[in-house]
């Protein structure tokens, strides 16, 4: 199955000028620098707490539920 | 359907990875934390799914991206009507650290449709192969291809085009797009 032709691609616009390779990778590692910066950010409580709430109702750990 | 401490372990790493994927995807973080809390409970109800030792990441690529598209892109559509503000806004509140480079970033990537800032996110900023990326996006290997491709030229684009200012290009980037526009 090929959809080459992404609807949703909003071509109003005459087909792209061709770019220089150098500007294409030079957007890739944009793209990856900001990226990483993301990365770095806390994980927030909320979602450690959710995975140890996680771990306690999983039934391995709850005695009660083990058959 | 031992749920290992190492599995957890995993797990827990890779939470930056799907709460970046997520809020570069909407551009939106509390959504992005809502979309990868949802993510987590969903991977840990089906954890029986799951095979250790395969791929974590892109097992939880997958599910969070098909959540982010089956339920909550709607959500998005309802404040995505204006222009760049609402997202620049959020990402002043969401980015503790204040990175310009990371608003840069998102409201590069609003100018791609959802299924080419999908595939470059994937595959150009986690490192996904094209394969694994295919995988995730459920679609053939060279639909992926050619979304990275067209993500990768209308952002190269846009850097030429829209005043360099704006997207406060790194040295290396700035000298590429002069390189391009002047004769």
């Amino acid at each position: 199955m090929t959809d080459e032709h992404d609807q949703s691609g909003g071509d109003s616009r005459p087909k792209a000028p061709e770019m220089p390779d150098a500007a294409i990778d030079a957007v890739g590692r944009k793209v990856k620098q900001s990226y990483e910066k993301l990365l770095k950010e806390p994980i927030p409580d909320r979602l450690i707490e959710l995975l140890d709430q996680l771990e306690q109702s999983s039934p391995e750990n709850n005695p009660e539920d083990k058959t | 359907m031992a749920i290992s401490p190492d599995l957890k372990a995993e797990l827990l790493a890779t939470i930056p990875n799907l709460r970046a994927f997520a809020f570069s995807l909407s551009s939106n973080a509390d959504l992005a934390d809502d979309l990868v809390q949802e993510t987590l409970m969903k991977a840990w109800n089906k954890i029986d799914s799951y095979e250790e030792g395969t791929n974590l990441k892109a097992w939880l690529f997958t599910i969070l991206r098909n959540t982010y598209f089956s339920q909550f892109r709607k959500s998005r559509r309802e404040v995505q009507d204006t222009d760049g503000d609402y997202a620049s806004r959020l990402t002043v509140q969401a980015s503790q650290q204040g990175h310009l480079d990371v608003q840069d970033l998102l409201v590069a990537l609003r100018e791609l449709t959802d299924d080419q800032r999908e595939a470059l996110l994937l595959v150009a900023a986690e490192g996904f192969s094209y394969e694994e990326a295919a995988e995730i996006a459920d679609c053939a290997l060279g639909t992926i291809k050619s979304r990275v491709n067209r993500a990768r030229a209308r952002l190269a684009e846009l850097m030429q085009i829209e005043s360099v200012d704006d997207f406060s290009i790194d040295s290396i980037g700035m000298s590429v797009a002069r390189a391009g526009r002047l004769p």
